[in-house]
């Protein structure tokens, strides 16, 4: 049985590479190219290809090694390269904050001495004001709704004790 | 009384001079051997700069990419486990780079949409001739075949261009290939398969 053309394209490349193990198979690849003028000539376009790419090989510019060398000399200025460059870095930056933030408390003026506390006079009344189920007070739905809320919370443990 | 004069010549067989191994350079570099290190850039430099650069399409990036190449080699090196090979560690640093290069220019949402369906149709996309009378004008008129060679690699998707300038530029192989790329040998045979197939079909109306 003879392969057709998908096959083929299947096959070629490991066929080209010298990977494909199967006797029967090389052996229809090797026919079908012999016979497919289409394949053939793919394969031949293909080989063309390469020949042309692998003949175009560009070399670095001139300056390449010297941009480098300033470059592997200012890596091995940062740090020896066998210590983790990364890791040297953060722990420079880690301890250069710390100092900084040192130095910078320590040259600060201490902050000037906070005024006293304001104490306020304890209020004072000269009557005491009516009895609260005296006062006659038109209640707000919403002043309503608050007290409800409120009333329905743990009550707090505050005495306010009213001496004449 | 007779002298007898003997002259004796002595031939000094010229020993080749063995190159050493890239194990051999990384070991005297970390023994000490400063110089060592520019043994490994001139060994890699050229090669490394036409993988990057056949990958990422931009030459002057791709020798941006391969100076950082050299610095995290240079930085990491005493970590290099020396069971392995240098070259398919030095290439997969430059590979994960080229990577990240693509990765970083198909943010806009636009171009990373086409790259993938462009990836995935390269994928699934049974191989099989095309019919040439339907391909873009612009193709036909590329007059020189070195132009349109390279424009036929920049063409391919982004993980098939990588595998293929590994394999056809590189010389690398397939099990290299997969440490590399991070993939397994399966991916690597039909990511190859589909990028010679590409390449061959986008060369062959230009060739009699």
């Amino acid at each position: 049985m003879r392969i057709n053309c998908q096959d083929f394209l299947q096959l070629y490349s490991e066929y080209a590479d010298g990977r494909l193990t199967d006797p029967w198979a090389v052996a229809h690849v090797h026919e079908h190219l012999d016979k497919c003028d289409r394949c053939a000539h793919h394969v031949e376009s293909l080989e063309l290809g390469l020949d042309v790419l692998r003949s175009g090989d560009v070399s670095p510019s001139p300056t390449f090694r010297s941009r480098l060398s300033r470059r592997l000399r200012a890596e091995v200025a940062i740090g020896d390269p066998i210590v983790p460059t990364s890791a040297g870095l953060a722990a420079a930056l880690l301890l250069a904050t710390g100092l900084g933030l040192f130095l910078y408390q320590a040259n600060t003026p201490a902050a000037e001495e906070a005024p006293p506390a304001v104490r306020l006079a304890p209020i004072a009344f000269d009557t005491l004001p009516p009895p609260l189920e005296e006062i006659d007070v038109t209640l707000s739905p919403f002043t309503q709704s608050t007290l409800q809320f409120l009333s329905s919370q743990e009550p707090l443990d505050v005495r306010v004790v009213l001496s004449p | 009384m007779s002298t007898v004069t003997t002259t004796t010549s002595r031939t000094v067989e010229a020993t080749p001079v063995r190159t050493p191994t890239d194990s051999e350079v990384v070991a005297a570099y970390l023994a000490g051997d400063r110089r060592s290190f520019d043994q490994l850039v001139e060994r890699y430099q050229r090669r490394l700069l036409n993988f990057v650069f056949r990958t990422i399409g931009d030459r002057e990036r791709g020798e941006d990419l391969v100076q950082e190449v050299f610095i995290r080699v240079h930085r990491h090196l005493h970590r290099f486990d020396q069971t392995k090979k240098f070259s398919t560690w030095i290439y997969t640093i430059a590979s994960n780079l080229a990577k990240n290069e693509l990765r970083n220019r198909s943010r806009n949402p636009l171009v990373l949409f086409q790259t993938i369906k462009k990836n995935w149709e390269a994928d699934h996309r049974p191989l099989q001739f095309e019919d040439h009378h339907y391909r873009p004008d612009d193709l036909f008129r590329k007059r020189h075949l070195r132009e349109l060679v390279e424009w036929a690699v920049s063409q391919l998707p982004e993980h098939h261009r990588m595998v293929f300038v590994l394999r056809e530029l590189e010389g690398k192989t397939y099990e290299e290939i997969a440490e590399i790329t991070d993939c397994n040998l399966g991916t690597v045979k039909s990511r190859l398969n589909r990028a010679r197939h590409r390449f061959a079909q986008i060369i062959e109306p230009h060739v009699d």
